[in-house]
This record gives C-alpha cells, structure tokens and sequence, in this order.
C-alpha cells in the first residue's frame, strides 16, 4: 500500500510537471465562468451532465495516452521495465492520479451552477468512474496504435461509442432503449444525472456495472499493455 | 555468477535464429565485454539476460538459479546503464533518481548527493533533466544503474557520447564497480574501452559466439611477437622479440642511422576481431 501511495504521489508530480493539472485547472476554470453565466438558462444542469461525461473523460482519455506516448518518447519504458516496478500499481497509480483530477475539474464544472446544493458523493463517484474507464479505455487503444497521431484517428470512432451513444440517448437524440444498461459509462452518467437532477436511479445496476466493467476493462488492458511493451 | 548454454533465439516473424547457441560464463567481480557489429544478436542476449525477452532455447542461469524461476526480486539485483538517455525529461535529476529509487525495496544505498558529486552533477542535481547535455544525461544513466548498489551490472556502451575525461571517469568507476564484487556484462564496439575493462571478452556475430577469451590472449594468439623498426633514412625492418637484444641483424640495423619508431606487432583488439569474425565493428 506504502508502495502504491509512492506511486501515486510521483504519478500525480508527473502529471503536474507535465502541465496536465494546470490545463485541466484551467479549462475547468474557462468553462466554469461560462456556466455561471448561463446558469439560469433552461436545460442548464442536463448541459452540465452532458460537459462532465465529456470532460473528465477527455482528461482521463487522452492525457493517459499522452503520459505513456511522452514516456515511449524519451525511451523511460527501457529503463522502466528492468526496475522491479509492479506493472499493475504503475498502470493503475496513472489511472487514479488522472481520475483524480477528472473528478476535481468535474467538481469545479458543478459549483458555479449548483453551489453545495447537489449530492456531491455521488457526482463524485460517477464522474471518477467516467474517468476511471476512460483512462482504461485509452490504454487499451493506445496498444493498437504506433504513434500518437494514429491514436488519436483511432479515437474518433472507439470515443463515440464509449460517450457519444451515452450522451446522444441522455440527450433525447437518439433511443437506444435497454441497450444503454450494456454501454460502460451508463453507470456514471446515472450518478452524475442523479447528483444534478435529482432523478431516479438504480444502484444495483450502476454498482454491479462498475464492477463488472471496471476490473474486465482494466485485465484488458492490463494484458495488451505488458505484451506489447513488457515483455517482447 | 551468470551461466549461459545452448542459448538460441529466434523472433516470431523472423526466418533465421537470431542467437544460434550461446555458451559463456561470468564469474563474480568479473567485467566480461560483449563485442559485435550490429544485428550480431548483442542487444538480443542483453534483453534475455535482462528478463524482458522471454521465448528462449537453451539455459542462463543467474546465481545457479534459473533465469526463468527468478520474480521480480531478479530485478533488484540487477542495475543497467543504456546507451541512449532516457529519463523523465520535466523532472530533476535527483527526482529522475528518487522515482527510480522507488520501485525498490532498498533504492537509496547511496545518498543522491555523493552519486552526482562522484560524477561532477552536482550543480545540475535540482535542474530538470531537459536542461541537461548529452553527457550529462548519460552520466545519470549510470548513477541511476548502481544507485540500489547492484550485484550484476549491465552496461550499454559506457563511455558513448561522452567526452575524454568523463569517459575516463565511467571507466574508473566500472573499475571500483569490479572491485566491490560486482559483476559486470559491457557491450561495446569501443575496442580500447574493451581493452581496457575488461577481464574477458565474446566475439559474437551472426549469433554465434566466435571467440570468448581475455584480450591479452586474443591480441598474443592473433598478433606477432615482433618489432617493426623505421630509420630516419625511410628503412624499415620486422625482427622477431626472441632474444632480440643478441639479434645481430637487429643490432646492425639500428646502427646504421638514427631511429625514427620502434613498436610491437601485437595485434589490435579491433584487427582480432576482423581476423575472427571477418565483419568489422563498424557495420
């Protein structure tokens, strides 16, 4: 545990090096001054669900790909993977340490609109498990591309199924019926929708679903990373 | 200390063996240099030995435990100092350190400030490793290799990139490296750095093993024991080292006029290798 929480700690010095928590800090901040102003417009808080399941999910995402690729970049995985680094707290002190800050900027989003005045446990819960796919899902991809360029090709369509069937349903655009319980991010947009608006919700189904969705996605990706650049 | 029989490799998509049954033996506190051109299967024998290639024929076997049967504990025992730098380039150097230090259990056997003071880095210690030179960076590879105070050292061309007195320094210290008991696996196609450090040196290409011996031998059993002599008036002649200074036609020539150069014909490491292996070290 000691062992992990070092892990983080460097995870979390790297990512703000790196300018990553400044630029999520400062999105956040650009989007939150525009929400405040809009805050008294219709539909106001189903937008804000809507810029959440974007936005933490864009932070864990690509920033986990970007860290990795900036990693290939400079040859640390060389170094890396002759060291007695536990493979599973480096890949998942990344993933929290992103998750982490996706939460906190999803908090920051709430704030100008809702003040205090939502259920922040459960915004907090959906919107770090948003993250917490999304960074899973970004590992998964970026072992099927060569450079960050074709990741990001790859991502146009992989990301419209992860968020863009969610978010179009929630939306009204489209009706997927009882197909959405199957889609990943379902759970999260549930609690986050719940937090916000008050709606009902099922948490068998939202705790069940991230916990099938969330230790299957991270063994995926968990295997595709090591054999694609663990072991040769 | 290492073992290695019958060692073959061969890639997934590739043809030919890439390793084609490697025998050698490294004893404990010994510097042993791994020499041939490129795609000799060097970097190939490097990744087995440090557990990231798996899929291979034949055994090594570390501390007469097999390579296979060691966990991640093998790791700690184990420090490697690439060619190329690669680092966290945001972060300092002692914090490239202290991150590295932290994935073992005893990661700071030596305090940062003496290891980059030992390499002439302490100015650069709390300076991000992107402001740093070539030279520089290299320098903290090594220190990031020995600084868990490893038993097996694997060390990629040591003394590439850097300049004549640095390289010296990395030598010398591979040296004291060998004299704590450390056992040290070098590849490099710098013959004199491979002259210089090392007890006993492999000559691989085309994934065999051609030549495995100490550099005093190879030079002995390839070169010539004599003397090449050149006069000022342009004369040269070869006399052979046996009971040279009795040799009358030796002593006769060097009496005709001034000498100009007097050297022994003892091979280089470099022409050995040639003579052995036919490829150069260059390719």
């Amino acid at each position: 545990m000691i062992s992990f929480v070092k892990q983080l700690k460097w995870q979390l010095i790297l990512l703000n090096k790196n300018n990553i928590i400044t630029i999520s800090l400062v999105v956040t901040l650009v989007y939150g001054v525009i929400l405040y102003f809009l805050k008294d417009t219709a539909n106001i808080e189903m937008f804000l669900v809507s810029l959440v399941l974007n936005d933490p999910s864009v932070i864990g995402y690509f920033f986990i790909a970007l860290a990795i690729y900036t990693e290939i970049k400079h040859g640390v995985f060389n170094a890396l993977f002759v060291t007695p680094v536990n493979t599973h707290q480096y890949l998942i002190s990344k993933i929290i340490a992103l998750s982490l800050v996706g939460t906190i900027c999803s908090i920051g989003l709430a704030l100008p609109i809702k003040g205090f005045e939502f259920d922040i446990l459960n915004y907090s819960i959906g919107s770090f498990s948003i993250c917490l796919l999304s960074s899973i899902l970004g590992l998964i991809v970026l072992t099927f591309a060569s450079e960050f360029l074709n990741f990001a090709l790859l991502s146009i369509p992989v990301f419209f199924l992860f968020t863009g069937i969610s978010l179009l349903h929630y939306l009204g655009a489209i009706d997927i019926g009882g197909f959405k319980y199957l889609l990943p991010v379902q759970g999260g947009l549930g609690l986050i929708d719940n937090a916000v608006r008050g709606t009902k919700i099922n948490y068998y189904y939202i705790y069940i679903s991230l916990i099938v969705y969330t230790p299957f996605l991270y063994y995926l990706a968990h295997r595709l990373f090591i054999k694609k650049y663990v072991t040769q | 200390m290492i073992q290695v029989e019958n060692l073959e490799f061969q890639y997934p998509k590739s043809d030919n063996s890439t390793l084609k049954g490697l025998n050698f033996n490294i004893s404990s506190g010994e510097i042993f240099g791994f020499l041939g051109p490129s795609g000799a299967g060097k970097s190939t024998t490097q990744k087995i030995l440090y557990k990231i290639l798996s899929g291979y024929k034949g055994s090594v076997l570390i501390e007469g435990k097999n390579l296979k049967e060691w966990d991640s504990s093998y790791f700690e025992k184990i420090g490697v100092g690439f060619e190329l730098p690669n680092h966290y380039m945001k972060l300092t150097g002692k914090e490239n350190l202290d991150l590295f230090a932290s994935f073992y259990k005893n990661g700071k056997c030596n305090k940062s400030s003496d290891l980059f003071e030992m390499f002439d880095l302490q100015d650069a210690m709390n300076k991000p490793v992107e402001t740093y030179s070539k030279g520089m960076k290299i320098r903290l590879n090594f220190i990031r290799a020995i600084q868990h105070n490893p038993d097996i050292l694997f060390f990629d061309e040591p003394t590439s990139g850097l300049d004549p007195v640095n390289a010296n320094k990395i030598k010398q210290h591979i040296l004291n490296l060998k004299s704590q008991d450390k056992t040290i696996f070098i590849t490099t196609h710098s013959m004199d750095t491979a002259d210089q450090l090392c007890d006993r040196v492999a000559f691989i290409a085309d994934g065999h093993l051609k030549a495995t011996d100490t550099p005093k031998n190879l030079k002995s059993k390839y070169g010539r024991d004599a003397v090449k002599v050149e006069l000022k008036n342009g004369d040269t002649n070869e006399f052979s080292l046996n009971d040279l200074g009795k040799n009358i036609a030796f002593l006769n020539f060097i009496k005709q006029d001034e000498v100009k150069k007097i050297h022994t014909l003892e091979a280089t490491l470099e022409e050995v290798f040639i003579k052995i292996t036919g490829k150069t070290l260059s390719i």
